[in-house]
Parts: C-alpha cells; structure tokens; sequence
C-alpha cells in the first residue's frame, strides 16, 4: 500500500515536470512560457523535498524543541539538507522570474509583440 | 497512520497536476495564471505535510504572491490573449 | 503533423522509462526509515555544546547561512544581479523620470472606498509584525531572511494595489531611499561575513562567526532587509503607467 501511493506520487511528480517542459516547447507565447517553466520548477522542488522525508509517524520537521530527548529527535526528524536546496532554489527561481518578465516587457516595447514565431523575423532575418 | 499523510499527498499532487493541465490548455493568460496560483496553493499544503515550514513560509509569499502580481503587471503591459496556432 | 507525433511519442518513452527506474528500480531512494549520514550530521552538531555547533535549534536555517554559507552568500549576489538588470533594463534617467512625474500627476486620482482603505491599514500592520517576528526569531522558529522578506513584499504590494504608487512615493519611498535600503542591508550582510577575520583572524564565513547567536541574527536580519526593499524596487519601477513610458520614449526619439 505504502509503495504504491509512493510510486504514484512520484509518477505523477514527474508527469508534471514533462508537462512543464512539453508547455515551455510548444506554446508560443512569452508570459506562458514563463508560466509553464514555473510548473516545472515547482514540481521539481516537491519532489526534492520528497527525497529528504522518512516513512516514520509520528514526523518531526528539522528543528529542535526543548519538550523532546535529543535521541527521539534525531530517530524521528525529517532530512534537512534537501530543505535548505530548495529555499535557495524557490528564491533564485523569484530573481530568474523578474528578468524574464523584464525582458519580456521591454521586448513588447520595442516590437509590440511577445510571439515567439514573429521573434524569428524580426530578430534575426538573416537565416535562408 | 503514515498512510493518511501520503494519501493527503496523492490528491494534492493529483490536484497540482489536473490545474496545471488546465493551465497550459487556457488561452486568457490571466485565467491561466490563476489556475497555476490554484496548483502552487495545493503544492503548499504538501510542503506542510512533508514537515518543510521553511519552505511553506517562502513558497507561500513568493509563489502565491509576489510571482502572481509580477506577472499580472506583466501581462497588462502586453497582452491578455494568447494567439492560438 | 508529424513533428508533432515524433515529439509525443519521445515524451512517452521517457516518461516511461522515467516510471520504471523510479518504481522498479528506486533509483531516488525513496522511502526509507534511516536518516542519510549528511543529515545525521547536521541534525546532530547543529545544537550540541562542542565542536562544529552553530548554537541553532534551527537546523535549515544553520545550513543556510553557517554549513554552506558561500553558497547562500553568492545566491544573494545572483538575487542582486537579477534585480539589477531588470533596473536597468526598464530605468529612466533623471530628465525622464522627472517628466514621468510631471504625467503621473495629470492623471485622474482614483480612490479606493473607504473599507478597503481601512482593512488595508490594518491588515498591512499585521503582515508587517508577522514578517519581522519570521525574520528576527528566524535562528530559533521556522523562518529567517528571506522568509520574512517575502512577507513584507507581500504587504507592500497590497498597499501599492489599495492606495498607488504615488502615494507611496509622496510618503518618501521612493526609488533612490529603496535601494539605498537595499545597500544597507547588503552591507550588514558583508560585514558580518568579514567581521571574524578582523576580529580574530578567522576565516570568512567560519563556523561560530561571532559568539553565541549574534552571526545567525545579523545574516537574517541583512537579508530580510535587502529582500524586501529588492522586491519593493522592482514593483516600483514596474508600477509605472504604460502610456507614461511610451510619452516619455517617444519625446526621447523625437529630441
């Protein structure tokens, strides 16, 4: 029973990251794209974090409480490095988020679209 | 017991996934955006369930807030509609 | 047509060779009792009295910042890199932006009924005492930096979306005071990085950086304030009208 809600929930995790990157590859629109990598990282973070839990109940999070032993918490607490990856990871996806849509904007500006077929013609006409 | 834990996960994963679909199938980029904030909402609660209150305090404000208001700014200083194939 | 076909069916096949080696073989190792021996360190000397103690019962936040402290001390760089080049993606000089002004004003003030204004009010204080409680116990409670810095991010814009950016900026928070703010709290962030190596000639970024839990508070304070006044400059810049800019472009292409 265990290995199976398991295995389904990482399946499913991973079916996310593909749909993540199916979006990103075929929708042409800038704002979406941005959209559907977020769904990736997202996914990609829970799963992570899921990597670092221990099937043991009841679970502590990683932080010490005076009211437990030192050795009970130690047998019950999740890991914490994959915790400290992905708070770095949730806050750099933000800053990576920001430059994108900046650029995005801007290029709106200059070229009063934001389709990624129309990029083609007006960024680089050279090719054919 | 650890069962209930991961059978709360199976339907918030369920749940991210079916909006994120939804999300990549709708062309009003703002409804869009509001059925992905939908997914990051539920991701949060896994977060909480996977015994990560670190992550649940950053995830919320960022994915929820401040990534959603960037891109509605984003998105009324371009355009709303998505053009299809 | 058959682009397409070629793309679905090489998603499939990784998408089931990815479901075979994660089920069958459990390549991620998923599901275990034990703790893996990295964590066990951690989790172990985080708050012992000897050896390579950070004085936190906040393991997440003793990695963070004292176990792989250059780590998240160059993350705060990239952080400061992304908003950089936004800022100077959409920056206007000080001729524009003085002229932006000038637009901004003609523009009809619009307000917010009076509940909104209130609630608002209200619930901004709130959101600003939780975050800097996030923040300031952070080496105790779950929480730390950029935790809080997020939070408050979060007030701002709620205040930015009730009043406007104008108000904002009549009450003094404008761009210059936001990113002096910004390098402020990068600069408590350095300090404190530098300070064990004058003190007494430590290294940078040594285990125990100032006695007891003085180096832990510094770092969460430094970064709560650059966070927050870093989202608060990109919302700034961005909080401008659209016709604004394109009067303001279109007066530069026309000199």
């Amino acid at each position: 029973m265990i290995s199976l809600l398991l295995a389904y929930i990482t399946i499913t995790l991973f079916a996310m990251v593909l749909l993540g990157i199916y979006g990103v590859a075929t929708r042409s629109n800038l704002i979406k794209k941005i959209i559907m990598l977020n769904v990736m990282g997202d996914a990609i973070n829970m799963l992570f974090i899921l990597i670092g839990y221990r099937l043991v109940f009841p679970v502590f999070p990683p932080i010490y409480e005076s009211h437990i032993t030192f050795e009970e918490f130690l047998s019950r607490a999740v890991d914490p490095v994959p915790q400290a990856l992905v708070l770095t990871a949730v806050v750099i996806g933000m800053a990576m988020n920001i430059l994108l849509t900046t650029y995005a904007i801007q290029f709106y500006r200059l070229h009063g679209t934001v389709d990624a077929r129309d990029m083609a013609e007006i960024v680089g006409g050279e090719e054919e | 017991m650890i069962e209930l834990h991961l059978l709360i996960l199976v339907i918030v994963v369920s749940f991210g996934f079916v909006f994120s679909y939804l999300a990549m199938k709708e062309h009003d980029l703002l409804k869009a955006l509001a059925l992905s904030s939908v997914q990051s909402t539920f991701f949060a609660l896994g977060f909480y369930i996977l015994a990560a209150p670190d992550i649940v305090l950053a995830y919320l404000a960022i994915a929820v807030g401040a990534y959603t208001a960037l891109v509605i700014l984003a998105i009324s200083k371009t355009e709303r509609y998505e053009v299809g194939e | 047509m058959k682009r397409d076909a070629v793309v679905a069916f090489s998603f499939l096949i990784a998408f089931l060779f990815i479901a075979y080696a994660v089920t069958a073989r459990n390549v991620l190792g998923l599901g275990g009792t034990e703790l893996r021996p990295l964590g066990e360190f951690y989790l172990s000397h985080s708050f012992a009295h000897e050896g390579l103690t950070s004085h936190s019962p906040e393991v997440v936040t003793a990695i963070v910042w004292n176990y792989r402290g250059f780590d998240t001390l160059f993350e705060t760089f990239v952080f400061f890199l992304a908003i950089m080049g936004a800022l100077s993606v959409l920056r206007l000089d000080g001729e524009q932006l003085r002229q932006a002004r000038e637009l901004e004003a003609t523009m009809p003030h619009r307000k917010m009924d009076l509940i909104v204004r209130a609630t608002t009010k209200l619930v901004v204080v709130m959101i600003i005492a939780i975050s800097a409680s996030i923040a300031l116990h952070g080496h105790l409670t779950p929480g730390g930096g950029f935790q809080g810095g997020s939070a408050m991010a979060v007030a701002a814009l709620l205040l930015f979306a009730a009043f406007s950016k104008f108000t904002l900026e009549r009450k003094g928070l404008t761009l210059r005071h936001t990113i002096s703010a910004y390098a402020v709290g990068l600069a408590l962030i350095l300090a404190t990085v530098l300070a064990p190596v004058f003190l007494y000639g430590g290294k940078i970024l040594e285990i125990n950086l100032l006695p007891g839990e003085a180096g832990l508070f510094n770092l969460d304070v430094g970064e709560y304030t650059a966070v927050t006044f870093g989202f608060l400059t990109v919302f700034l810049v961005l909080g401008i009208p659209e016709w604004v800019f394109k009067n303001v472009l279109r007066r530069e292409l026309n000199d």
